[in-house]
């Protein structure tokens, strides 16, 4: 594509395939999502890009449609291994570098810059810091008090025993396992949590909140036929769940449930 | 009949065979190291397989198998498996607790990865294969002809089906086992309980039954 002036002009998608040619894999869509937001507002990249405030962060949905579509090009190999995994392919590495033609230098050096220092943050860490390091410099999250968080875990709780309720009536299969499973995971995370760090606590509830709502939204989408939960593709809540875990594992509340070598007695609730 | 196929020396795995196999993990509970299988099948497959790998064989599967063992399959094995009493003892769980939906969706996801890891061995390999109608219609042709024998009934009722007749995967692999000449390992009462029907009437290959 040519602009009047001759130049080639860049597509949309020119920071996905930037970001991926540079670091030739990204293993999950948040961290694609957290590079371009803070290229954008850091580098002052310009990135068409609008993001929106989201329970993982600012956020962009089309960013990720943008980098599957590139897979379909041929540009990325696109695959799920419980997160998207966007990979350079040769032909994408060679559109990259006709792009880079058309990028300024100072943007491809302020975008170097922060893929420099943030891609190798773990993913909980990059979300905590654009989420609310950066996103809201100073200002930290209005301190609740603790009757406050105890009655949105309550909330939350009596929402998780909704949904499992519904779900454990249907034939197994693994969608149903799938959502028990990482329902319950979170209901034992609500009732282990006790941190004393507010940023720390507010995250992890956050977080929770925001996969119980979608769960709910999913449910509430299947209507009378909740059995069809089976033919869904559910690549997008496994992605919200491993970060969860992540951020679970981080805050020293409770271990990835698929964690190696852990003793499985760490996942017993003697409650139950 | 030969169990094995001499021409290709191949073997067709059915899911749960597959599954079985694959369904053998070290867990650490409460400071000891138990083994996590399914007591009757597990041991079994592992030894049947090492033999024909031994043997030189290749074990093949159709990508429907895997279909239905990545969507089904293995849920309903760590169902099955989560529900047998004697799992409560070896995980170390009183007996008025169940065993969680998180400790099933961690074994769901470790046997899920080892039959990935299973797909990259150079001795098991997933053809694509699609059967063709007239060939399906055959061999459901044969299962609707035993509708009303004593055998038919005593077998719906066990497995409470309405229908006489196997999924379109058991019989895909019915007729993949023909086609290629090979056998197929499995402990699925739709194939066992006719295998000597199916054998005798050309249907398939071989059914060897598992254990």
């Amino acid at each position: 594509m040519v602009d009047k002036s001759g130049r080639l002009r860049l597509p949309k998608y020119w920071p996905i395939l930037y970001v991926v040619y540079r670091l030739r894999r990204v293993y999950n869509s948040f961290d694609l999502q957290k590079y371009l937001y803070l290229a954008k507002v850091d580098g002052n990249a310009p990135i068409e890009y609008v993001f929106v405030d989201d329970y993982c962060g600012p956020r962009c949905a089309s960013i990720k449609q943008d980098a599957i579509s590139l897979g379909v090009r041929g540009y990325l190999k696109v695959s799920f291994e419980n997160r998207w995994v966007f990979e350079i392919t040769e032909e994408g590495a060679r559109v990259a570098k006709e792009l880079l033609n058309s990028l300024p230098v100072e943007v491809q050096n302020a975008f170097d810059h922060i893929l420099e220092e943030y891609s190798s943050l773990p993913v909980v860490k990059l979300r905590d810091y654009v989420y609310d390091a950066h996103q809201y410099p100073g200002v930290k999250p209005r301190p609740r008090a603790e009757t406050e968080y105890e009655e949105l875990k309550k909330q939350i709780k009596s929402e998780i025993n909704l949904l499992l309720h519904d779900f454990s009536g249907i034939e197994s299969n693994a969608n149903t396992l799938f959502l028990l499973g990482s329902l319950d995971y979170c209901m034992l995370v609500l009732k282990r949590e006790n941190l004393a760090e507010t940023f720390q606590k507010d995250n992890l509830i956050t977080l929770i909140d925001g996969y119980v709502k979608k769960v709910m939204l999913l449910r509430e989408l299947l209507g009378n036929n909740p059995e069809l939960v089976g033919e869904i593709c559910l690549n997008d809540l496994k992605e919200d769940f491993e970060l969860i875990q992540e951020a679970s594992e981080e805050y020293k509340v409770l271990p990835a449930l698929y964690e190696e070598g852990i003793d499985l007695s760490v996942f017993v609730d003697v409650e139950e | 009949m030969d169990v094995v196929s001499r021409k290709k020396k191949i073997i067709i795995y059915d899911a749960n065979s597959i599954i079985y196999y694959c369904f053998l993990h070290e867990e650490k509970i409460k400071g000891r190291t138990v083994t996590i299988r399914v007591m009757e099948f597990t041991n079994k497959i592992q030894n049947l397989t090492e033999q024909f790998i031994k043997s030189g064989f290749e074990i093949v599967t159709i990508s429907g198998v895997m279909n239905e063992i990545y969507n089904k399959g293995i849920a309903k094995i760590v169902e099955e498996f989560c529900d047998d009493y004697r799992t409560k003892d070896l995980i170390g769980l009183p007996d008025r607790m169940r065993i969680s939906d998180r400790i099933k969706l961690r074994l769901a996801r470790k046997t899920e990865e080892k039959i990935k890891r299973l797909q990259n061995k150079t001795w098991f390999t997933v053809v694509e294969y699609e059967p063709a109608d007239k060939d399906i219609e055959r061999v459901k042709s044969f299962y609707e002809s035993l509708s009303g024998t004593p055998k038919m009934i005593e077998h719906m009722k066990k497995k409470r089906t309405r229908e006489p007749y196997p999924s379109d995967v058991d019989m895909s692999l019915l007729i993949y086992s023909k086609e290629s000449k090979a056998p197929i390992v499995t402990n699925d009462s739709d194939l066992i309980d006719f295998k000597y029907e199916l054998e005798s009437q050309g249907l398939c290959f071989g059914i060897i039954v598992d254990p």
